[in-house]
């Protein structure tokens, strides 16, 4: 009896242990109401000839979702494109185990059940696009947020690069002018291209605004959580910093937690929001509380961006084998222009960034990118100076 | 700069330590009774998931923590009945436990939330204030540092002397410490070491499930997936240093809870992150080889007065 008992409790912890890996949750979609009755059969059927037919189907690969953030926001994109088209898109979310990546992403290309890949870059997911793009020509590969400098051939991958360091430089010229201590922060989420790229932008933005500030940086080291990022601000703002810029979109609860119980704008504290518009989001979820820390953010249009790319696919004018840099002028980053931020800064500022944003698209004033510097060591001295 | 920064990074070690004097003290319990826990990480999870969905369902505070006790102590009750009823292999238990609770606590949040990284937007929690002292806050240095904490983190405090009076002063911690000696002697003499064993493993899951509820509901006021990051590790490994003495465990704890801390402060300078985010852990096996050699020098010593 007892060794029954034991035996079916081994199977259990077994499975229990084996449903920790990357799971796929096909999701025809949340929100089903209002979609298309597109049944997955039918997808099947149509991914066996993908350049014959209309009907595609997308896989939207990311880490995982519900970070209000960068990867809801591709999946956003992707399920607009979806809808728009009548497509079906799926989403893979990955997990934290890097070491799965290769397999799950292979696996999913294998199926067989989608004819278009959407990834974010970071984790090496752009790296297995480029890799595997040659090997499975029936397949439109589109990665977003790459290196502007990436080189990328081949005639079925895509790579979108956004101008981090233009609309960063726009809020760090904004953090220049609200700070009273001269001190201003900003976390990034991890040491790599597009995370520097981002600091590039807002250190020269600061300085071109305020040039007697200094700039903290603190890096995640790509494995912060929200109580790191917590205690990071807290630590900075306990050295006087008032004004920080968290890169980082899953731990920012963290950071505008942190601000909001210094006392926010009361007490002259500004949290600098990344990728969505997050005082917006954050005030129509149960974030609310701690939304109003939020004067703006740096918005990379991720959504957008992704549906543009799907336009451009269907029209068949889609100029793969490039990496194609959306900056503010091509609308994909900038400051979010909300009634917060209207409302709550000062009249010379708002009309100083107006300026400033003119001046940054017709090219009067130029920004600097990680991807102008010669190597590492020439940005870090330029970062540190 | 100055008194004013050291008192307010001190107040921050307090904050960061909080979680990991819960989760040593409830290491400390059943390494009483000769037992090593390795499941606080899980226990520790259980409860931060269940007070957050249960106190957000409810909008009451004391339903949820007691749903986070029950969660928690629901736990230790299962991998006790596995290891003591049916005798499978405790560590081995206890480690598919943490495992399996790393996706279980995921899949649980999906299913009440819809969500997969963390609570935070989706569902409106309730979580324990700051507590101001009413004399101390008064006292320049000292009531920066001690005043205005979760009063989590004077229940952990707290704890510490709960914990250390229940081992050495009351009749159940003798019964808990002798069946740790020796099980067989204290069986002997008509104590059931298997009954002590599961007293140790609740009361254990009783104080880790408050680390796990300061995690979610008073440092952070949300769930977030694999939010313990290895805290549960840390303060086993603070037991270990101390040898299951409470007291001793806890400044273990907060000795870790500095260079985590001093980690936080760290990254304003311009260290590697890298480097960072390794010190913590850095610093606990120096400080595990530290204890072992002084440990070492005090017993040939011993010895050679003997």
């Amino acid at each position: 009896m007892k060794k029954k008992w034991t035996g079916l409790l081994a199977i259990l912890l077994a499975c229990a242990l084996t449903a920790c890996g990357g799971e796929k949750e096909p999701k025809p979609s949340q929100g089903a109401e209002n979609d298309p009755p597109a049944s997955s059969q039918q997808s099947e059927q149509q991914s066996e000839q993908p350049s014959a037919g209309e009907n595609h189907s997308i896989i939207y690969i990311c880490l995982n979702l519900g970070d209000l953030s960068f990867n809801d926001m591709g999946w956003d994109g992707c399920r607009a494109a979806a809808e728009k088209y009548g497509w079906t898109a799926e989403v893979l979310e990955l997990g934290k185990d890097t070491s799965t990546y290769e397999n799950a992403f292979l696996d999913s290309i294998d199926s067989g059940d989608y004819d278009i890949v959407v990834t974010q870059s970071n984790y090496g997911l752009s790296d297995l696009c480029i890799k595997y793009a040659p090997e499975y020509p029936d397949i439109s590969f589109v990665s977003y947020d790459m290196s502007a400098s990436a080189e990328i051939s081949g005639d079925n991958l895509y790579g979108i690069a956004f101008k981090q360091n233009e609309g960063s430089f726009l809020v760090g010229a904004l953090a220049g002018k609200l700070t009273t201590s001269n001190k201003i922060g900003v976390f990034i989420f991890n040491d790599v291209p597009v995370g520097n790229d981002f600091l590039t932008g807002y250190i020269a933005g600061v300085r071109h605004s305020n040039p007697n500030a200094e700039v903290s940086v603190a890096y995640g080291g790509g494995t912060a959580d929200a109580s790191k990022l917590q205690e990071v601000s807290s630590a900075m703002f306990d050295s006087g910093v008032d004004v920080i810029y968290g890169v980082s979109g899953s731990a920012y609860p963290g950071l505008a937690r942190e601000a909001t119980n210094r006392g926010g704008f009361d007490k002259g504290i500004y949290a600098i929001g990344v990728d969505s518009d997050m005082w917006t989001v954050y005030t129509a979820s149960e974030n609310a509380g701690i939304a109003d820390v939020i004067i703006t953010s740096m918005q990379k249009k991720v959504d957008e961006a992704v549906v543009y790319a799907m336009d451009q696919y269907v029209e068949g004018t889609l100029p793969f084998g490039s990496v194609q840099a959306y900056g503010i002028l091509e609308n994909g980053v900038g400051m979010a222009d909300n009634e917060h931020y209207r409302s709550c800064t000062p009249e010379d500022v708002l009309s100083y960034m107006e300026q400033l944003q003119e001046d940054v698209i017709s090219g009067t004033v130029t920004v600097p990118s990680y991807f102008d510097f010669e190597s590492y060591d020439e940005f870090a001295a330029w970062r540190d100076q | 700069m100055g008194l004013d920064f050291i008192a307010r990074f001190l107040f921050s070690v307090i904050r960061v330590s909080t979680p990991l004097i819960f989760g040593a003290v409830a290491a400390c319990i059943t390494r009483k009774a000769g037992l090593l826990n390795l499941a606080i990480e899980s226990m520790m999870l259980s409860s931060a998931l269940t007070g957050v969905l249960v106190s957000g369902a409810t909008q009451s505070l004391t339903v949820g923590m007691l749903a986070a006790f029950v969660a928690a102590v629901g736990i230790t009750m299962i991998i006790s009945y596995f290891a003591f009823v049916l005798k499978c292999d405790l560590y081995l238990t206890s480690i598919a436990m943490n495992t399996a609770l790393v996706g279980g606590t995921v899949f649980v949040m999906y299913l009440a939330t819809g969500q997969k990284a963390n609570t935070s937007g989706s569902v409106a929690s309730l979580y324990v204030g700051n507590l101001d002292i009413p004399i101390i806050k008064d006292i320049p240095f000292l009531g920066t540092i001690l005043s205005g904490h979760n009063v989590l983190t004077y229940v952990a405090f707290l704890m510490i002397g709960l914990a250390w009076f229940l081992l050495y002063k009351t009749k159940i911690g003798l019964r808990i410490r002798s069946v740790g000696e020796s099980p067989q002697a204290a069986e002997s003499v008509g104590i059931s070491p298997r009954k002590i064993y599961f007293l140790s493993f609740g009361l254990s899951g009783f104080v880790a499930a408050l680390g796990g509820m300061y995690m979610s509901m008073g440092y952070l006021t949300w769930f977030a997936r694999d939010m313990i990051a290895g805290r549960g590790f840390i303060s086993m490994s603070a037991m270990n240093i101390a040898a299951g003495e409470p007291v001793h465990a806890a400044l273990a704890a907060l000795m870790f809870g500095s260079a985590d801390s001093l980690s936080n402060y760290m990254q304003m300078g311009n260290f590697p992150s890298e480097l960072i985010s390794m010190f913590p852990y850095v610093c606990t096996v120096i400080l595990l080889v530290l204890m072992a050699a002084i440990r070492m020098i005090k017993a040939t010593v011993d010895k050679q007065h003997a």
